[in-house]
């Protein structure tokens, strides 16, 4: 009788380790869910903001009057983009199958979440493997054109097992769309910096003109205080004369002139020209400043 | 009792044992293979919040830039309020994930029974500035279910709270886009008017004496909004050029004064609409030089 009981204990034990195991299987089950659903969406915007990337590409090789460099490099992203997209329908239609394979309806969310999936995505699957050919040549597609950020891991197909839960099967297939998408959008990023005109930054610079440097005691100072945007020659290779004379750079990146006044008062002008170069266009700006040399 | 049955009841037992063992091995299998995959979307997850957080300032830059070109109408300015407002109570928020997620993270179990109501209010108020409202569900409702902190994995733990960071980022970033729109954030204000421009340091110079200015590549720029002072003293801008008119008595000279002084003054310029609040400075050199006597 007591072996009995204790028998029926242990039953009674290893049911209640088992069912609350399997409860507590099933609530991880369905977190990863709400994972890959979030993903989900973050995936679609990544996939968003990659349109908008080569749109706006378009727009800067238009403004440059496409330039058959910058032709060439948006046929480079746009290529590489429709190669992504490709990709991407095929990640998502893997998963679709593997939902209706497991007698999930296509919508959220999943009702058997820890079906198998079955041996279709498996080691040997077709499928699997011309994914997996897919997904090689983009990466080294990137590689050759030196897109590739350092350090990337290669892109996996997941370990899908005939046995593997479907829920981990479309959260492993969500992560790889989603690494997917931050080595392409890297790449257009480093494309981008190379088509159309360079904008580059303007700094803040508070600069003031006075009437005169020179005062007598008592008298009235004037000057005017101002801001501006300007363009730090440390930034923008750029080459500054006054009067045909080279002009030194200030630590700031703006140039200094420096000349003796003419010993002759009156009226007087200089002239200042600064010459860039940025992406193969050259431009020459000019101003002429007055001013007066008085004796005080 | 007989041998035999001794035997057999030994037997059951043990494979009972056996059977329990295995499930248990099985069950623990399932869940490392479970909560590894957790992790690796987690590490997705948090590589799109950094992304979102660059995007978030941003935006909120733009916004702030082009209600200033705009000369800050009052109408912008309350959007500009309400778009800081945004940011704030966002950024509380996340600060508390951060922190409860650093809690977990140093293997401690702190509560999360507070989340769901903070989470709440968040969404009560970024309800106000989503563009579609159709719903009058809060869109926080079960971001939280089936999550149990006492009996949680620690990987489902931070997992969790690195996905309701998305996720309250993800309402900001709707949030933020719907204001941006308001002040027509999207409208093009390219200036592309550069130019050389030479900064003089006097209109005037003595003859023989050296003239000095600064060479500069400009882009226009607007001082609308900016507040100047010279030596302390406020200075008001001239709206014909945009910029302010120094002017100060230089002090009388006193009997054992030399008769050059060299002096400056310092002027000061506050940009109130960039990022933070920028304040150039700049002093500028100048002489208190005796008349000649005649």
């Amino acid at each position: 009788m007591r072996r009995l009981f204790l028998i029926v204990l242990l039953v009674g034990a290893a049911s209640w380790a088992a069912i609350y195991h399997y409860g507590q299987q099933n609530q991880l089950r369905q977190q990863l869910e709400q994972l890959t659903a979030v993903l989900t969406v973050e995936n679609d915007l990544a996939s968003r903001t990659t349109d908008a990337a080569i749109k706006k590409m378009e727009e800067a090789a238009a403004k440059d009057r496409n330039k058959p460099a910058d032709i060439a490099l948006l046929q480079r992203a746009e290529a590489l983009q429709a190669y992504v997209k490709q990709l991407v329908e095929a990640l998502r239609t893997n998963s679709d199958q593997l939902r209706r394979a497991t007698g999930n309806k296509e919508a959220q969310p999943l009702q058997h979440l820890g079906a198998p999936i079955g041996a279709g995505l498996s080691h040997d699957a077709p499928r699997r493997q011309r994914l997996e050919r897919r997904l090689a040549t983009y990466a080294d597609t990137l590689r050759l054109l030196g897109l590739l950020e350092a350090k990337t891991a290669p892109l996996f197909v997941p370990a899908l097992e005939a046995n593997t839960p479907v829920v981990e099967a479309l959260a492993d297939l969500t992560r790889l769309e989603s690494e997917l998408l931050a080595r392409h959008t890297y790449a257009l990023q480093q494309i981008s910096k190379n088509v159309g005109v360079r904008r580059w930054p303007t700094h803040p610079l508070a600069f003031a003109t006075a009437e005169s440097i020179i005062v007598a005691p008592g008298g009235t100072y004037r000057a005017q205080l101002g801001v501006t945007g300007y363009f730090s020659a440390n930034e923008l290779r750029m080459q500054m004369t006054y009067d045909g004379r080279p002009v030194p750079l200030t630590p700031a990146g703006t140039g200094l002139v420096r000349f003796h006044a003419p010993t002759r008062p009156g009226p007087a002008t200089w002239t200042g020209t600064i010459r860039i170069n940025s992406n193969d266009r050259d431009s020459t700006f000019r101003v002429t400043v007055p001013y007066r040399v008085v004796h005080r | 009792m007989s041998q035999p049955r001794r035997f057999l009841i030994g037997l059951l037992v043990s494979t009972l044992f056996g059977a329990a063992g295995f499930a248990y091995h099985r069950a623990q299998a399932q869940q490392t293979a479970t909560l590894t995959c957790i992790t690796a979307l987690e590490t997705r997850l948090m590589a799109s919040n950094v992304q979102r957080a660059r995007a978030a300032k941003s935006t909120w830059f733009n916004l702030a830039t082009t209600v200033n070109k705009n000369y800050n109408q009052a109408a912008d300015v309350a959007v500009l309020h309400e778009t800081n407002e945004i940011r704030g109570r966002t950024k509380v928020l996340i600060d508390t994930l951060h922190q409860l997620r650093q809690s977990w993270q140093a293997g401690h179990r702190p509560e999360l029974r507070q989340l769901p109501t903070q989470l709440g209010q968040y969404a009560l108020f970024v309800k106000k500035f989503l563009p579609d409202k159709p719903t009058q569900l809060v869109p926080t409702a079960g971001w939280l279910s089936g999550f149990d902190s006492t009996a949680a994995p620690k990987p489902a733990a931070l997992a969790l709270l690195t996905k309701l960071e998305t996720q309250v980022r993800q309402l900001e970033a709707r949030a933020l886009q719907t204001q941006a729109e308001k002040v027509g954030t999207r409208c093009c204000f390219c200036f592309d008017r550069i130019g050389a421009a030479a900064i003089p340091l006097a209109k005037t110079v003595a003859p023989g004496a050296v003239y000095q200015a600064q060479l500069v590549l400009m882009q226009a720029a607007s001082t609308r909004g900016m507040h100047f002072s010279a030596n302390g003293q406020a200075v008001p801008i001239d709206p014909a050029t945009g910029q302010a008119l120094v002017q100060f008595k230089v002090p009388a000279a006193r009997p054992d004064q030399p008769d050059t002084v060299r002096a400056e003054w310092r002027g000061r310029a506050q940009m109130p609409w960039a990022a933070g609040d920028t304040t150039l400075e700049i002093t500028v050199p100048y002489f208190i030089v005796k008349p000649r006597q005649h």
